[in-house]
């Protein structure tokens, strides 16, 4: 049941017929695992912690630079220096203080990252580089775990879903198979502000609705968002029976 | 043989007849780690590219892996 100060704070939630209390609670219940806390995981933790999400584990190592205040909208000027998951924990406390939320200072190797994983009913990439973007979707496939992945540059953003507790999901590497470390990303491209708030925002839009038990839009898609154009494309993602990652675990 | 005209990324392009997808990225150099490929708005994966054959009409969409966040 939810309280009388929680039915007040959540009626718009309340009012929506496939929420409602019980999707409410579901959320209340849930356990988020955000991985990075930059353009993206800034507003996607922003719209988790003010839906209402149970329990929130940020993971980020860097410090707030003044250069993220550009995008990283849920920090203020003066927390620069600050951890980023420090910062963020403020700031999101500050939001919603029945969220419980814990912070990962530090970088995590592939067996931390799977007792993290293990542990959260969902997991948001919101990381800036390839290497951990693999790295999640290999642990969240062998854990079976639901994965949101976005992805901004420039005035271009990338969003897809994989549902690892769904058998034939595919996995980043089925789409993005190559590890080398020469793509796109923000430092060395440059990127607008709102390009990685829309796509934040929908990975959070597309946890809430993974939560409360709505299908999702993008499950095994890869959505291209034009920041140009604001037009959208889309492409289904087949298993890849060649993929070494997602082969191997099933 | 006569050509069969593909988009890419909304542009029309003449290949041959039996050109595959590694072979299309090799001719425009795109055939670098990174990159992904769709046709008609489903991706082919890698694994595929030497034997997945271009059609008359195909509707191919190239683009890299965005890091950023």
């Amino acid at each position: 049941m939810l309280s009388d100060a929680e039915t007040l704070r959540y009626s718009r939630h309340l009012l929506l017929s496939n929420v409602g209390e019980a999707g409410q609670l579901k959320l209340k219940q849930a356990k988020v695992l955000i991985m990075g806390m930059g353009g993206l995981g800034a507003p996607a933790s922003m719209y988790l912690a003010a839906a209402g999400v149970g329990n929130l584990v940020l993971a980020d190592f860097d410090e707030l630079d003044v250069s993220n205040l550009q995008r990283q909208i849920s920090y203020d000027a003066s927390q620069v220096g600050l951890h980023k998951v420090d910062a963020a924990k403020a700031r999101l406390a500050g939001l919603n203080c029945e969220v419980r939320i814990r912070g990962i200072k530090k970088k995590m190797d592939a067996k931390q990252l799977a007792m993290e994983v293990a542990m959260a009913d969902l997991v948001l990439d919101c990381t800036d580089n390839l290497s951990s973007r693999h790295l999640i979707s290999q642990v969240c496939c062998q854990a079976k775990k639901p994965l949101i992945v976005g992805a901004g540059i420039r005035l271009e953003g990338q969003l897809m879903m994989f549902d690892f507790s769904q058998p034939d999901s595919a996995c980043y590497h089925c789409l993005f198979p190559s590890t080398q470390e020469q793509t796109l990303n923000c430092s060395n491209s440059g990127v607008l502000g709102p390009i990685v708030g829309t796509i934040g925002s929908l990975q959070a839009l597309e946890a809430i609705k993974y939560l409360v038990g709505l299908p999702s839009g993008i499950n095994n898609q890869l959505k291209l968002f034009d920041g140009l154009t604001l037009n959208w494309q889309s492409f289904a993602i087949s298993r890849d029976p060649a993929c070494p990652v997602c082969s191997a675990h099933e | 043989m006569n050509e069969i005209t593909i988009t890419i990324n909304g542009q029309p392009h003449q290949v041959a007849p039996q050109t595959s997808v590694l072979d299309l990225l090799t001719t425009l150099g795109h055939a670098e780690q990174g990159m992904a490929l769709a046709i008609n708005q489903a991706i082919i994966s890698r694994s595929e590219w030497s034997e997945h054959l271009l059609q008359q009409d195909d509707d191919i969409s190239l683009f890299q892996a965005i890091a950023g966040g």
